[in-house]
């Protein structure tokens, strides 16, 4: 690398970081938000083994989307939104709902879901507009996301729902982590283990619709399962993960909007996956719970004592 | 090692990651033998058995089945995997799981023959599931379950059967009718190897045992092994030993 | 009756698109069916999404949009996918589906950067890589298309015993002296190189539907596995054909439609599946429930 360009990465850094732009600052905010809410409400995904959950109900958005245009027949942002939100949490319901019982799979039901769900927007989408390219800026903006664009009263409504998260993830903490443990247990205690399913589910939804504008549909699933899978390398315990996981998904938040402000042409989402990505890697080698050095240090001190003398 | 036997294993060790669960194991046994590995949980029985199955490579020692080892050696083998393993929703029906048994002498392409279809019948009619053959797996009870893969493994044949634990979730019935088959494999000079847990019908069962924790605790004939010093040794303090005048019993 | 015939006289563009969407469909739901049973159905969503990377990079490498370097290259990317999935999800701590999550993602997110930064000017249309255009299907598409289905059927059936024993029960398969690893990457290599091959006719949300959805309806109304893979593929083909008159007849995006049909035949087997069906569970539970005592037949 030329000693050059480290000088004028770190000087546009410290620009983006000095927040004298407030296009910058609301990026910033943006993408710190989804980066903390996603690693809230992912960990808990992760935990049930229904990480791409997730990524349906990211998918499963467009249909509502395209309804509540159709019904209102404009572009205003709270209607689409609100039509994202409750498509999501069906597309959530109905995995849940048909993965119960015989001769379903669950991760097959993830797929039925994706799939048609998001076929259904397409075709209401190619609907709207006689010729299904015609709004293609407007869907490639939904698909891959723009956190520049994100308005100030956006992130106000994202800080909003992020807090009510945060209180109700504290007030239901206690059956939450039974249901993720052990749900026939919970059932079992008399837990509303339908009611909570619905709640997560309704809380996942909300992470998705709340993320699509900084990170994009196909994307919201990286912000959702990186940070808990890395944060599980962390710690051994419920409280640890979630902790670790909201914090490395705010920090690959920050880092992503700016590496999105130094280098032009990366959008926001795609860089704060892939400094969550870097994240991982750094914990599936070095964390302490399970990590690649970690172990081979124990097997080796295994080996050590299981031969006095430690030759070899 | 003498020719004659079928199934040796020389110095094995066994361990997942950095924890050692099977430490130098050596068992010789011979053809017409009903065999009983006893130990308590997390005496490593699971993971000696799917050693000599060929599912989980050994640190160190030698399996050999009639005389040979590794990938040669297993072709005399006959595996039943514990019955909780499999996917009681898989579209197959009883009759399909036992022709499985034949895969391994038809292989990839060849049809099934006369003779093929003789053993699958055959085995069907061993374990009394002739009647049930055309039902979907996972519409069978435990017992009728459990019964179709001991067929499976009838009509593959081979020198040496090996089972986990497969009177797991069976009804009494279905024991002795599985207990029966075992009988007459012995009979006809193979080699019965069972993971076995329930102490009570030890002696009833099995001509011999060994008995397993971490390493081999005693091998041999039944009624020389199946003592309450090598029980206790075996399974330390979790156990309470009723000896009667001819029998020992066991309660884990 | 002139509306199912007239499409076909528009010009060959209808048999062109029939016929690929048809081949595309029963390879997706033959091997959908292995995947399904193994319950590594998305690794189809995995693979479908990483086809933007490995065309991007395929570019970035060659420096052309030829046809046949960019196909290769998104199928050296799904073959690495497969092993990186596999690898993760072996790792302590990280299930199986949040393995798949965090490599396809991870590859998309660089997939997307790369287009953005490197290769701006290339005109790679994201909206056809998911989408595809089954109206427009070019020959390079048709003859990949009609090449690969029979060597992939083909291979299916040479080693369908293994594939079915090692499907069922994997422990006995290795007992057996079955290849289980390689089967298994067999059988991503063979994934991959079907959803390369029908991204361009028919995108990668059609490939993800065609290759989940049918063995799901499937597993509802087979009693055995060849009575699965018939059902799969005939799914596969019903849907490809009510989809495509919808698409003509409304004039909607057809990939859309193929996926809803399919969504839609799913629905119809999740309810009224003669055995499985749940109306037939909810009407046994409620007479169970309510009303006198009576005899209930076994079939509901």
């Amino acid at each position: 690398m030329e000693t050059g360009s480290t000088d004028i990465f770190l000087s546009r850094a410290a620009e983006f970081f000095s927040l004298q732009y407030d296009f910058a600052l609301y990026a910033l905010l943006a993408a710190v938000l989804v980066g903390v809410i996603c690693g809230l409400v992912g960990t808990f995904m992760v935990l049930r083994g229904m990480s791409l959950v997730g990524d349906a109900a990211g998918h499963a958005t467009l249909p509502g989307v395209a309804i509540a245009f159709l019904l209102t027949g404009t572009k205003s942002a709270p209607a689409l939104l609100l039509g994202a939100l409750v498509s999501a949490v069906l597309g959530a319901m109905t995995i849940t709902w048909i993965s119960r019982g015989p001769r379903v799979r669950a991760d097959a039901a993830i797929g039925i879901v994706l799939s048609t769900f998001f076929g259904l927007g397409i075709v209401l989408l190619s609907y709207i507009q006689a010729s299904p390219t015609g709004q293609q800026a407007g869907l490639s903006e939904y698909l891959f996301g723009n956190a520049a664009a994100v308005t100030p009263a956006q992130i106000g409504v994202v800080a909003l729902a992020g807090a009510v998260l945060v209180v109700l993830v504290g007030i239901f903490y206690r059956p939450l982590s039974l249901m993720v443990f052990d749900e026939r247990f919970a059932q079992s205690l008399g837990l509303p283990t339908h009611w909570l399913e619905l709640g997560l589910m309704s809380a996942l939804a909300v992470a998705v619709v709340l993320s699509i504008q900084a990170v994009g549909v196909i994307l919201v699933a990286a912000m959702l399962i990186i940070p808990p899978s890395a944060a599980r390398f962390l710690s051994k315990k419920l409280p640890g993960v979630m902790v670790a996981s909201v914090v490395m998904g705010g920090v690959s938040g920050a880092l992503g909007a700016m590496l999105s402000y130094v280098y032009e042409g990366v959008a926001t989402g795609p860089a704060m996956v892939l400094v969550a990505v870097f994240f991982f890697a750094l914990a599936l080698g070095f964390g302490p719970v399970g990590g690649a050095l970690p172990r081979a240090l124990r097997r080796r001190r295994a080996r050590q004592r299981a031969m006095p003398g430690g030759a070899r | 090692m003498s020719a004659g036997d079928a199934l040796t294993i020389q110095h094995l060790n066994l361990s997942y990651g950095a924890e050692r669960v099977v430490e130098d194991v050596n068992v010789k046994l011979k053809p017409g033998s009903l065999v009983g590995i006893v130990g308590p949980n997390g005496a490593g029985k699971s993971t000696l058995i799917k050693a000599i199955a060929g599912a989980k490579e050994p640190d160190s020692g030698t399996i050999t089945i009639c005389g040979e080892e590794g990938r040669r050696g297993r072709r005399h083998l006959t595996y039943v995997p514990q019955r909780g393993e499999v996917d009681w929703d898989f579209p197959i029906t009883a009759e399909e799981v036992v022709r499985q048994g034949r895969f391994a002498h038809v292989g990839l392409l060849r049809r099934f023959r006369g003779d093929d279809k003789a053993a699958v019948t055959d085995a069907l009619q061993a374990v009394a599931m002739t009647a049930l053959k055309h039902r979907q797996i996972g519409e069978l009870s435990g017992g009728q379950q459990q019964r179709v893969f001991l067929a499976r493994a009838l009509a593959q044949g081979g020198e040496v059967f090996l089972m986990d634990e497969p009177f797991a979730g069976v009804d009494a019935a279905t024991e002795k009718a599985i207990v029966e088959v075992l009988r007459a494999l012995r009979d006809a000079g193979k080699t019965v190897v069972v993971v076995h847990h329930d102490l009570v019908t030890v002696s009833d069962y099995f001509d011999e045992l060994v008995l397993l924790n971490r390493t081999i605790i005693a091998q041999g004939p039944t009624a020389e092994v199946f003592t309450p010093d090598n029980m206790r040794e075996t399974y330390g303090g979790n156990l309470a030993i009723f000896d009667r005048r001819d029998a020992v019993a066991v309660v884990e | 009756m002139s509306f199912l015939i007239e499409p076909w006289q528009w010009g060959d563009w209808m048999w062109r698109g029939m016929l690929t969407l048809n081949l595309v469909a029963i390879t997706c739901a033959v091997l959908g069916v292995f995947l399904y049973l193994r319950r590594m159905s998305l690794i189809a969503d995995a693979l479908a999404h990483v086809a933007l990377p490995g065309i991007v990079m395929a570019f970035l490498v060659t420096g052309s949009l030829d046809g046949a370097l960019m196909l290769g290259g998104a199928a050296v990317v799904g073959l690495f996918t497969a092993v990186a999935i596999e690898w993760v999800s072996r790792q302590p701590t990280v299930r199986s589906d949040a393995a798949i999550g965090v490599v396809f993602t991870a590859l998309f997110a660089l997939g997307v950067i790369l287009l953005s930064t490197r290769v701006r000017d290339a005109h790679i249309d994201t909206h056809c890589l998911l989408f595809g255009d089954v109206l427009g299907v070019s020959d390079r598409a048709l003859s990949l298309v009609a090449w690969s289905t029979p060597l992939i059927l083909g291979l299916v059936a040479i080693f369908y015993r293994w594939l079915a024993v090692s499907s069922f029960d994997a422990r006995f398969a290795l007992a057996l002296g079955v290849p289980v690893a390689a089967l298994n990457y067999g059988l991503m290599s063979a994934v991959t190189v079907t959803a390369v091959a029908g991204f361009e006719a028919v995108g990668a949300v059609l490939v993800i539907a065609l290759i989940i959805v049918p063995a799901a309806t499937a597993h509802l109304l087979a009693r055995n596995l060849k009575a699965m893979l018939a059902i799969s593929a005939a799914h596969g083909i019903i849907a490809s054909w009510a989809g495509m008159y919808l698409a003509i007849g409304l004039n909607i995006s057809a990939a859309g439609a193929v996926v809803v049909a399919g969504g839609v035949l799913y629905a119809l087997a999740f309810l009224f599946a003669p055995e499985h069906g749940r109306v037939w569970r909810w009407r046994r539970r409620a007479l169970a429930t309510s009303g006198p005592p009576r005899p209930l037949s076994p079939s509901g």
